[in-house]
């Protein structure tokens, strides 16, 4: 069964075998959890995004269409959860205003540190992890899963030139907020030497 | 400002975030939690048809109560209205006599018959006194001898 495509696999899915639906989940979670890793800014949070991306697929199988692209809709699902997720968060943000946002969302990323290796990784990662969502998620496609921006387009339900210009925008802000670290970097640099 | 080029780079440096080793298990245990969650329709089928007797009997009970208490208010509203006409009759009555009779002195009486003196005859009493000596009556004429 470890040969099967992710297709067969889905129609095994579909009529209810666990293990075929465990076999997809062995084979797609690194990426859709790097993805939401990038996305939330915190591995804790991807992973259990990423464990409720794969129950939504094994409970709505039968709405999957099969076109050979079943790690596009994966990335279609985990997108989504996370704006979801976002959404309610700020409006916890509005009810509980003692309780910061900001504060819970940089907590997590110095959690991170275990796992990211550099300073700078660090300070990118939360970067991107505070762009808006509408820009995170086609930058991250891109750049980093290396998606072209047709299955980003199919994946956001926008227009490819629509994709094009929030991943430049996304880009600019990247620049942006990472300015002042950057010229932090190169000023250390150039007392160094 | 990072140019395109270092931040590409920099983008494309970030170390990859792999699924903990369990992950595959715990999506399944998951699974199982809810697939045992959702209760089967064999299971609430009982509970609902349970439910619909305990509202038919909860109905007619209370359909039955209303009905009683309708009855009971109908009771209580005759016999209001029959003990309001006969309070009326009565006040009626009183104010009619109030309105006719002559003055008259209650002397005594029971439930049936009442003893009055009627006033307007006494008046006539004064001159009558004038007009002679009064005897007493245990006094006979017989005794002014002695």
């Amino acid at each position: 069964m470890e040969q099967d495509s992710d297709a067969e696999l889905m129609v095994k899915t579909r009529m209810g075998d666990q293990q075929a639906f465990a076999l997809l989940v062995d084979r797609h979670k690194d990426v859709l959890v790097n993805l939401l890793t990038r996305l939330t800014g915190t591995r804790d949070r991807a992973e259990d995004l990423a464990q409720e991306a794969f129950l939504r697929l094994y409970q709505h199988a039968d709405r999957y269409i099969e076109q050979g692209k079943l790690l596009p809709y994966l990335y279609q699902i985990a997108s989504n959860l996370v704006r979801t997720e976002e959404r309610r968060r700020r409006r916890w943000r509005l009810l509980l205003p003692f309780v910061s946002y900001a504060s819970a969302s940089i907590t997590p990323h110095q959690q991170e540190y275990g796992v990211l290796q550099t300073e700078a990784q660090a300070q990118v990662s939360a970067a991107i992890a505070q762009l808006p969502l509408v820009y995170r998620v086609p930058l991250v496609l891109h750049e980093i899963e290396g998606l072209a921006y047709d299955e980003i387009a199919t994946i956001c339900g926008v227009p490819e030139g629509t994709v094009k210009s929030r991943i430049n925008r996304g880009r600019q802000r990247l620049r942006e907020r990472l300015a002042p670290y950057w010229s932090g970097v190169a000023t250390c640099q150039t007392t160094s030497t | 400002m990072p140019n395109d080029l270092d931040l590409n780079s920099t983008l494309r440096d970030l170390p990859r975030v792999d699924a903990r080793p369990d992950f595959t298990t715990q999506v399944l245990a998951k699974l199982q939690r809810r697939q045992a969650a959702a209760v089967s329709p064999s299971a609430w089928q009982p509970l609902v048809a349970a439910a619909a007797v305990f509202a038919m009997v909860a109905l007619v009970a209370n359909w039955q109560r209303r009905g009683d208490r309708l009855q009971h208010g109908t009771l209580s509203i005759s016999s209001i209205a029959a003990e309001h006409q006969q309070l009326a009759k009565e006040f009626d009555s009183l104010r009619a006599l109030s309105q006719s009779a002559r003055p008259v002195l209650h002397v005594d009486g029971n439930d049936q018959v009442d003893f009055v003196l009627g006033l307007n005859e006494i008046s006539q009493l004064p001159r009558q006194r004038h007009s002679g000596v009064a005897t007493p009556v245990n006094f006979p004429a017989a005794t002014d001898t002695y």
